[in-house]
């Protein structure tokens, strides 16, 4: 990720953050060209809830401003909410629906309140992964209001955004956002969800990647070039 | 002729085999061995190994967690 070797996101990020990875998905290399493959970043509490994400890969002035925007928004809402939990989250809910009406020109009213899990987890229908680890649930995202009026420009650029997708609003009209814009739909509903809460719909549903544990595969598209007399086809390998 | 070049043969063995041992005495060795693995991946970001671990640490000094999750080896870049 060519931003984190950015001086300065590297010292912001050292300054305010204690960082981690994690290898969630995988990608295949075939012949020289990568195909599939990328990165999420996500800005969490200690206790992994996350507060912020960036889907994608980004440059360093996009990636610092996100992450100065992350660390600003939780300072003040360390101040307003006054030691309440609740509070917090809708603050912080209620930043992402702003930034989404600033930056993107669409308009989402925060989800500021968690339903409880419609599944029982003990219902004999219910899958269960094998490792005991629950599954990771699809979010639905805060439904989208329709364009705010003064950002209808920034709506048009929404359109050359990286990762440019249509949402649907309430009413069924078509708007674009890029992956920052939906990342901030999506955290409008569900900032403050724990990061294995997530992560899906970050790396599936904004990225489209699968997540995967598979190791990288690389192909030889000319795997004649390389074969040894009598040996076997070197093909595919896996790192 | 030969007799020069046994002599230079016998030369470079022994030192090759002698400067990782000094190294090692000084100290060195471990200092270059430690060197190829920092924990930044060509990044100015140090990373720990484990999320959880990020978690404590962030917990202890008072700042938040950044958690990467890519596609492929992180450790290589060739494959991330």
């Amino acid at each position: 990720m060519n931003a984190l070797a950015d001086p300065k996101v590297g010292e912001f990020v050292t300054k305010n953050f204690v960082s981690a990875y994690q290898k969630v998905g995988t990608f295949r290399i075939v012949g020289k060209q990568k195909q599939g493959g990328n990165v999420a970043t996500y800005f969490c509490a200690p206790d992994g809830r996350v507060l912020h994400c960036v889907a994608g890969p980004v440059n360093s002035q996009q990636f610092l401003v996100e992450a100065k925007w992350t660390v600003d928004t939780v300072k003040k809402a360390i101040e307003d909410c006054k030691g309440d939990g609740g509070k917090f989250k809708i603050i912080m809910r209620t930043a992402h629906a702003e930034k989404l009406r600033r930056d993107h020109g669409l308009a989402v009213e925060p989800i500021t309140f968690d339903p409880p899990g419609a599944q029982d987890p003990n219902d004999a229908l219910t899958y269960r992964d094998p490792t005991g680890q629950p599954l990771a649930p699809v979010l639905r995202p805060a439904p989208i209001d329709g364009p705010d009026v003064r950002f209808r420009e920034q709506q048009a650029n929404a359109k050359n955004a990286l990762g440019a997708a249509a949402v649907q609003d309430k009413a069924g009209r078509g708007w674009v956002l890029g992956n920052q814009g939906r990342v901030h739909v999506l955290m409008a509903a569900h900032s403050m969800s724990k990061i294995d809460r997530v992560y899906a719909s970050v790396f599936e549903g904004i990225l489209g990647e699968r997540i995967s544990t598979l190791p990288v595969q690389v192909v030889d598209p000319f795997p004649w070039r390389n074969r040894k007399e009598g040996g076997p086809t070197p093909d595919i390998k896996g790192k | 002729m030969r007799w020069l070049m046994r002599l230079v043969a016998v030369g470079l063995l022994t030192a090759g085999l002698s400067v990782p041992a000094v190294l090692a005495q000084k100290g060195g060795l471990k200092d270059i061995v430690g060197a190829t693995c920092t924990g930044d991946h060509g990044t100015n970001v140090h990373f720990e190994a484990t999320p959880k671990d990020a978690a404590k640490k962030a917990e202890k000094e008072q700042k938040l967690v950044m958690v990467l999750h890519i596609s492929g080896l992180f450790e290589d870049p060739d494959y991330t």
